[in-house]
């Protein structure tokens, strides 16, 4: 009961409550009246927003600003190709070994870092530099198919396969029910455990968060292992889709630099933040393709949106988007008063974090 | 019970801290004075586990908890607060609060269950959604207060809790203090208001130049004459 309550206990938070209700139902329905190109860009931008959720997890919530987050990407979507394409391992399995290699370079990564007691600015260079040598290391290597990359050559198809050769919507399905199920996850562990409800602790001040009990060192590198290990998902899903996995498609530091920017945008230390830029930035590149932009501009294109749109969030929104909104739909609807706060549960009455709408749990679409 | 036993701590060749020994009884306030840069606030850190002694030994309960991680000596049951809380200041009340009652919850829902108790208690149930840096300033303390009680920590390490609060602020959270002292705990406070002081303090420890000058109840050493000249200046 007291969840529900909490879905409607302030104006925002029924708006927001209305708004992730509609945005299942839209991302539900949409395959089914969306034309079959159009399918595939919902299915990019729902992998976007996976991406930029589980880098938020380490970048977002526990304040490590990571680009190594790249490597796992592109470790997820190379696990698939050579593993099940090149190797003939179930593609669950070989997804399975792509967030446990993640995983652990991230942890390992990240305990490195501490013992070193490195800053955030060069913690983000040594992530930097982690992602330029795996890239270097996937361009070169003659497993990971050098610079001419793999293609997926096998045949079989269907959901224990995860490949539909020619219809994307079975794929956007399992995308959408990853990314619901990344949500709920994150959203339990940072508001639920010990752990997750350190992270902002960790991220603010480091010295404090020591002084309550908390394993800093320990708690950064699960967070970078947890974060880096699930970003493979996204990777091998992705390689599914593209059936084709090179270095410069799926691990580049521009992909690190996409979910670092996206969380950003959407507004990092937000559950729903990264989700609403990872589906607005697939959703803007899209509309720049349909103004007739040659698609050897779409990027440097979308870059000189991205950076529009990090200068009006700078200017406008501090936080990002979704902060954002919290203000404004405050302004518009007050932020009204519970209707018995006295018997209300602590539980549902704070965020983990500075989220001014806790309760969207899902993405808009 | 907190001991402090010939603690000694240098930065390179700077003596912050030489020869440090008292001790902290249970259910007692032990006040750290001592003029500005006499070594309080390192003394402080020495024990929470934020910084680590040169020499000497830290015992509580008999246990040694010397050079341990500030975690660890968190969970061996010593509690601070902070002089600046201005980096958690996005933060929220409720949350701070709950994050230290891990110490002894289990979990999620005992841990809220103590933040809500330690939240009414100090009245601060009301700014419960509020981040810290919104809440005023004298109210950013006392949730500093609540945040080491609830953890119902063996030693309280209170680090100038009382600055920036009204007569009337000081006297409730001296209540407070008077409350947990009661309920057994060690408290080390490190104080300059004087209406704390003289209100609470059990012992008194005056520090100057990294050296113990005198300890003892707060008459003794206020009447003591190395503590007037570290004050005043040379005396006579």
């Amino acid at each position: 009961m007291s969840i529900v309550r909490g879905l409607v206990s302030t104006p925002l938070n029924r708006v927001n409550t209305l708004v992730v209700a509609v945005a299942l139902v839209v991302a539900v329905a949409f395959p089914l009246f969306a034309e079959a190109p159009m399918i595939g860009v919902g299915f990019v931008a729902l992998v976007f927003a996976m991406r930029n959720l589980t880098w938020n997890i380490a970048g977002g919530f526990a304040g490590l600003l990571s680009v190594a987050h790249a490597s796992a990407f592109g470790i997820g979507a190379f696990s698939v190709a050579v593993l099940t394409w090149g190797h003939g391992w179930n593609v669950w399995l070989a997804i399975v070994g792509g967030i446990l290699v993640s995983a652990s370079i991230g942890a390992v990564l990240s305990l490195i870092m501490s013992r070193f007691g490195v800053n955030a600015l060069f913690f983000t260079l040594g992530t930097l530099a982690l992602t330029i040598a795996i890239s270097g290391i996937g361009a070169s290597w003659s497993v990971t198919g050098g610079v001419n990359g793999l293609q997926n050559l096998t045949m079989q198809e269907g959901f224990l396969h995860l490949q539909w050769f020619t219809d994307a919507t079975p794929l956007y399905y399992v995308a959408l029910g990853f990314l619901i199920l990344l949500t709920v996850g994150v959203s339990f562990m940072m508001r639920r455990t010990h752990f997750g409800r350190s992270l902002p602790f960790i991220r603010e001040d480091p010295v404090v968060a020591a002084s309550m009990g908390i394993t800093v060192v320990r708690n950064q590198a699960i967070a970078m292992g947890i974060s880096m290990g699930l970003t493979a998902i996204p990777g091998a899903l992705m390689a599914q889709y593209t059936n084709f996995v090179s270095y410069d498609s799926v691990l580049t530091v521009e992909v690190g630099v996409a979910m670092l920017v996206g969380a950003i945008i959407g507004g990092s230390a937000t559950l729903a933040g990264p989700i609403v830029a990872g589906i607005g930035i697939a959703v803007l590149e899209e509309l720049l393709r349909s103004f007739a932009v040659s698609s050897s501009n779409v990027s440097s294109y979308t870059q000189i949106a991205y950076a529009i749109c990090v200068i009006l969030i700078l200017r406008f929104g501090g936080a990002g988007i979704v902060p954002l909104w919290g203000r404004l739909v405050v302004r518009f609807f007050g932020t009204g008063t519970p209707r018995d706060p006295e018997s209300e549960a602590p539980s549902d009455r704070h965020a983990p974090d500075r989220s001014p709408d806790p309760e969207v749990v899902s993405e808009h679409a | 019970m907190l001991e402090v036993t010939a603690i000694a701590k240098n930065f390179g060749g700077l003596k912050v801290l030489q020869d440090v020994s008292f001790t902290a009884e249970s259910g007692l306030v032990t006040a750290l004075i001592g003029p500005n840069g006499a070594g309080k606030s390192t003394l402080v850190n020495l024990i929470a586990g934020a910084l680590r002694p040169t020499s000497g030994s830290i015992l509580l309960n008999g246990a040694d908890i010397t050079g341990l991680p500030p975690a660890k000596v968190f969970e061996a049951g010593v509690a601070r607060t902070f002089q600046v809380s201005g980096n958690v200041a996005e933060l929220n009340v409720f949350e701070c609060v709950a994050l230290a009652a891990y110490r002894r919850a289990s979990g999620y829902r005992e841990a809220n269950r103590l933040a809500r108790e330690q939240l009414e208690r100090f009245d601060l149930w009301q700014y419960r959604r509020e981040a810290i840096g919104d809440i005023p300033s004298a109210m950013i303390r006392i949730v500093d207060f609540a945040r080491g009680m609830v953890s119902q920590p063996r030693v309280l390490l209170l680090d100038e809790v009382m600055a920036g609060l009204t007569p009337h602020e000081v006297d409730i959270v001296i209540e407070r203090v008077r409350e947990c002292r009661a309920d057994g705990i060690a408290i080390v406070m490190i104080e300059h208001v004087m209406q704390a002081v003289n209100a609470l303090a059990d012992t008194a420890v005056v520090l100057n130049h990294g050296r113990i000058i005198t300890q003892g109840t707060l008459a003794e050493v206020t009447g003591h004459p190395d503590v007037r000249e570290a004050y005043l200046g040379a005396v006579g």
